[in-house]
């Protein structure tokens, strides 16, 4: 099992959506998040006052999926979230040890 | 005994599903208990002596309002000497109680106990007041009423009064919260059951009614007062009786999921603008203001009669504001006799400024004279000029503006003044995001923009009329409930609105264009790659100026803070104020090209390569363009969209040779403004020529954008007015371009044809200058690469000739331009480079320069 993490700019998630759901992907976990990387942050100045934008607003996709999917995701994730501009983002791929559903107590392929 | 009130219980159910409720509903409850719990005691007290046992009981069960799941509150009360005996009677009574599966909140007390109690315990001190023997002792339980009236009641009216008071707003601020507007509380929240309750336990203790029909019999509620309340009273209960059956327990609270199935069985309809449930939960809310409204005006009541009014600690001088309204006790009054009032009716309008100006409240006895008067309000002084000033000034003076409108639309004032208001009173909408009631939210976006303008100073000051941007805030939703796009709908609706309220076109037009984009800052802040320069200059075009874009992006800051906890976050905020900060610099004509400008296009260098492409792509299969795309420079590329670049590229190619000698001018009507797209080849005094032509043919110039290719080709984009009201069709445009062709080839003398054209009258009317003195400041800061000169001066008519024809003298190389003209002042700044491609850092060639435009601007001693 492996987790997808994605961190997208915020105006890609309905494409990147329409592209999992093509995929038959099931659930994903989204969050509103805030960073930098290489894209750092900026600086505009608006009438003499400066407003500094260190950390800027992204989107966090989390998906959880067997291992054989994983190319696959993240190619259609880099496919339909890449503006081909600094700041597109990141995908990490992490190794995942359980998943239990809740309910049901199945376990692993059978969770997610 | 048991299965016996279970099956009565079950009877009783089935009596409501056929359609038994209300208030009969909880009389048949009530009685069912009674004589349950009679039955059981009667059994047990055979043998008893008399005048020792007493059940009472207490609160809702007290006041025979037993909703289906409510809880029992029974107390035996016992002759201290009958201490031993009393536990029997309890296991008597007690026992079948729970095991009937009823919630029962029980005491055991002697008279003394229970005064003890009531002392401890204020709830059970107000739950005494609705005390009621069940069975037993009448002696007991008259010595209990007796000694607790008489500990608890006289000479403490107004120490139970404050207590009461302290009770409602700790349970107003509870159960006003958040969580609550969605799925109100109906027993605890504003204007709900318990608001009722508080009503007539007050006016037991302080008047000795003792139900609310003595209420209304002391004339306390006006008949039509009666009316309404009472139906919303019942409307209460039957919801409260179908809401603990449908849950099956004790739950008041009416929950998102079960607001649609309710409306059902009420049988709410919807169509295809608004919901059932919508509709359902209107009437919810509506019921619950009338309680609200009517127990707050008692409360005020009850506080002047035991004179408890105005002691609060802004205590504030009476005194007389103006003819007929006054400050007294801390609350504005109407002091005007009914047949003046009817002679002046704009003093209701006035009313509520005082109250903005003071912050005081208006007097619960004056909102129901408002009330009461709001036919006054007639078409004709809706549109009376006096009543819009009072308006607009309570909107931008209030010291805190929720309260006055609120209190304007509980009185019905804002609907009576603003009828298109009315349509979105309690207007529900069924969804997470929007908590408030349309109404409410709107009255909050007016106030959390006073909070967002405060917060963010530096872009509040760009606005000049402040009071259309409040009054937007009050109609941006006014549109909601019609079926069709609300910003659309409800622009049309803002601008009649507007007209009635005498503003002018120019007012109406900001005002109609703030609704109908109320949305456009927030929808695409998140929707949108804010990084694309061509998306972020479409948004500057349909936004306009400086002005609007400062108004739609407060405007969008209170919308969406007031919309609810879900549709603002720091993350939100973050976005829309880098869509603020991006368009900005399009709209900037004062400053124009300033460092950050420059920030941004550095930014955006990969964006222009990415838009010469877009050009490539445009002319591809075409015959070969005439000048190389990567020569064109960056700044250019993203002044345009990629369809205007290409076909400059075309006019180029097709006109190569024209263009060498003579020049092109094609104009375009863009509605507001017309776009003069002029092409030919570089040569000194250029811009000056084509400012003079454009003037000699009776147009004003807004923006200039100037540019010049590697090979020479200038390829001039000008905004302009008509100032002789001919139509775009009307002017002769191949005549413009014959002028300027003469002007370029020395055939034309401008300075000469101008002065003449000025002398005939021409323009007479825009020479409202002299007033203004003229000022001219070189910058060489705000840009990194060009000298800045920003020329403040009367706006009059071949002025613009005059100072890119001094500049031209200069050898200066005018780069671009922006023109704004704002109410007879005219700020142009140019952008410049001197004959040798640098900036005018010299002092004494800057003096020189300065001496020189200002000459041309007519102010000989400088």
């Amino acid at each position: 099992m492996k987790k997808i993490e994605a961190i997208i700019k915020p105006f890609k998630l309905d494409d990147v959506k329409d592209a999992l759901n093509e995929l038959g992907l099931k659930g994903m976990t989204i969050s509103e998040v805030k960073g930098y990387g290489r894209q750092k942050g900026h600086t505009e100045i608006y009438r003499g006052a400066e407003y500094v934008v260190d950390f800027i607003p992204k989107i966090k996709i989390e998906i959880v999926l067997p291992a054989d999917q994983v190319d696959l995701v993240v190619n259609k994730i880099r496919a339909a979230a890449n503006t081909d501009k600094i700041g597109d983002g990141k995908i990490f791929v992490l190794p995942v040890e359980r998943v239990i559903r809740v309910r049901t107590g199945e376990e692993n392929r059978d969770a997610v | 005994m048991t299965v016996h009130l279970r099956t009565e219980r079950d009877a009783l159910e089935k009596l409501w599903e056929q359609g038994l409720s209300g208030r009969s509903l909880l009389l048949h409850h009530s009685r069912l208990v009674d004589e349950f719990i009679a039955g059981c005691f009667a059994g047990a007290a055979k043998n008893l002596p008399p005048e020792t046992v007493a059940l009472v009981a207490l609160g809702g069960y007290g006041r025979r309002e037993l909703f289906p799941y409510s809880d029992i509150d029974l107390m035996l009360l016992y002759h201290p000497d009958f201490r031993d005996g009393v536990k029997g009677i309890a296991d008597a009574v007690l026992y079948p109680l729970w095991d009937s599966g009823m919630e029962v909140g029980h005491g055991v007390r002697t008279v003394e106990e229970s005064l003890l109690q009531a002392g401890e315990d204020y709830f059970f001190l107000v739950s005494m007041l609705d005390a009621r023997l069940v069975a037993g002792s009448a002696g007991l339980f008259g010595n209990l009423l007796l000694r607790f009236r008489d500990e608890y009641i006289e000479g403490r009216r107004d120490v139970f009064v404050e207590k009461m008071k302290e009770h409602r707003r700790r349970r107003r601020k509870r159960y006003g919260h958040h969580s609550y507007l969605l799925e109100p509380h109906i027993k605890e929240g504003k204007g709900g059951l318990r608001d009722i309750q508080a009503m007539v336990w007050t006016a037991k203790v302080v008047f000795g009614l003792s139900a609310i029909e003595d209420i209304f019999d002391a004339g306390l509620l006006s008949p039509e007062e009666q009316k309404e309340f009472t139906a919303s009273w019942d409307m209460l209960i039957r919801l409260r009786n179908r809401l603990h059956y449908v849950s099956r327990r004790k739950n008041d609270q009416l929950y998102l999921e079960q607001q649609v199935e309710m409306a059902e069985a009420f049988g709410y309809t919807g169509n295809d603008a608004v919901l059932a449930v919508e509709n359902f939960m209107r009437d919810v809310y509506r019921q619950l203001r009338v309680v609200a409204v009517t127990t707050d005006l008692f409360f005020d009541h009850v506080d002047e009669v035991l004179g408890l009014a105005g002691k609060g600690p802004l205590s504030v001088p009476d005194k007389e504001i103006e003819k007929g309204v006054e400050i007294r006790l801390g609350s504005i009054h109407l002091v005007l006799p009914p047949q003046q009032l009817e002679a002046r009716p704009h003093v209701l309008m006035r009313l509520f400024l005082a109250a903005a100006r003071t912050g005081l409240p208006l007097h619960h006895r004056t909102q129901k004279v408002v009330m009461a008067n709001l036919a006054l309000i007639t078409d004709k002084i809706r549109i009376s000029p006096r009543m819009s000033k009072a308006f607009l000034a309570l909107l931008i003076e209030a010291e805190s503006i929720f309260p006055v409108l609120e209190t304007m639309l509980e009185t019905g004032m804002l609907q009576a003044y603003i009828p298109e208001f009315s349509r979105i009173v309690t207007l529900a909408q069924h969804d997470v995001y929007h908590i408030y009631t349309v109404d409410r939210h709107s009255l909050q976006t007016v106030a959390e923009l006073r909070i967002v303008a405060a917060e963010q100073d530096t872009v509040y000051r760009q606005i000049v009329l402040p009071q259309i941007l409040y009054l937007a805030a009050l109609l941006h939703d006014i549109g909601k409930g019609s079926g069709r796009d609300h910003s659309l709908e409800g622009a049309g609706i803002a601008l009649n609105v507007g007209r009635r309220l005498g503003l002018s076109s120019a007012e109406c037009d900001l005002l109609s264009f703030l609704v109908r984009y109320h949305l456009f800052i927030p929808e695409n802040a998140l929707r949108r790659d804010l990084n694309d320069a061509a998306f972020i200059q479409r948004c500057a075009e349909t936004i306009g100026d400086i002005e609007r874009l400062a108004m739609l992006y407060l405007l969008s800051i209170a919308d969406s803070r007031a919309t609810g906890p879900s549709a603002w976050s720091d993350w939100k905020a973050t976005l829309m104020q880098e869509m603020f900060l991006r368009i900005f610099p399009y709209l900037d004509f004062s400053a124009g090209q300033t460092r950050e400008q420059v920030e941004i296009v550095r930014h955006e260098e990969q964006g222009a390569d990415w838009l010469r492409d877009q050009v490539e792509d445009l002319l591809a299969g075409e015959a070969r363009p005439l000048i190389n795309l990567a020569s064109l420079s960056s700044d250019y590329i993203l002044s345009f969209a990629p369809e205007k670049v290409a076909g400059h590229i075309r006019l180029h190619r097709d006109n190569y040779r024209l263009l060498r000698q003579k020049s092109l001018v094609l104009a375009q009507d863009l509605g507001d403004l017309w776009e003069i797209l002029v092409l030919s080849s570089d040569r000194p005094g250029l811009l000056a020529k084509i400012c003079g032509v454009v003037t000699l043919n009776n147009l004003a110039v807004v923006k200039a954008q100037i540019f010049t290719w590697d090979d020479g080709t200038v390829v001039d984009v000008l905004d302009v007015r008509p100032v002789d009201g001919l139509r775009f069709a009307e002017k002769d445009w191949q005549a413009m371009n014959a002028d300027l062709d003469a002007a370029i080839s020395h055939r034309l003398d401008l300075g000469h044809r101008l002065l003449k054209k000025l002398a005939s009258g021409h323009g007479r009317r825009y020479d409202r200058g002299g007033r203004i003195s003229p000022r001219v400041i070189i910058d060489n800061d705000s840009s990194d690469v060009y000298s800045v000169v920003e020329i403040h001066s009367a706006d009059l008519p071949g002025m613009l000739y005059r100072i890119t024809q001094t500049l031209a003298d200069f050898g200066m190389n005018i780069r671009r331009a922006y023109i704004a003209t704002e109410v007879e002042r005219l700020i142009d700044v140019f952008y410049v480079l001197d004959a040798k491609g640098q900036k005018i850092i010299d002092a004494g060639f800057q003096r020189e320069v300065v001496h020189g435009l200002l000459y041309a601007l007519g102010l000989k001693e400088a």
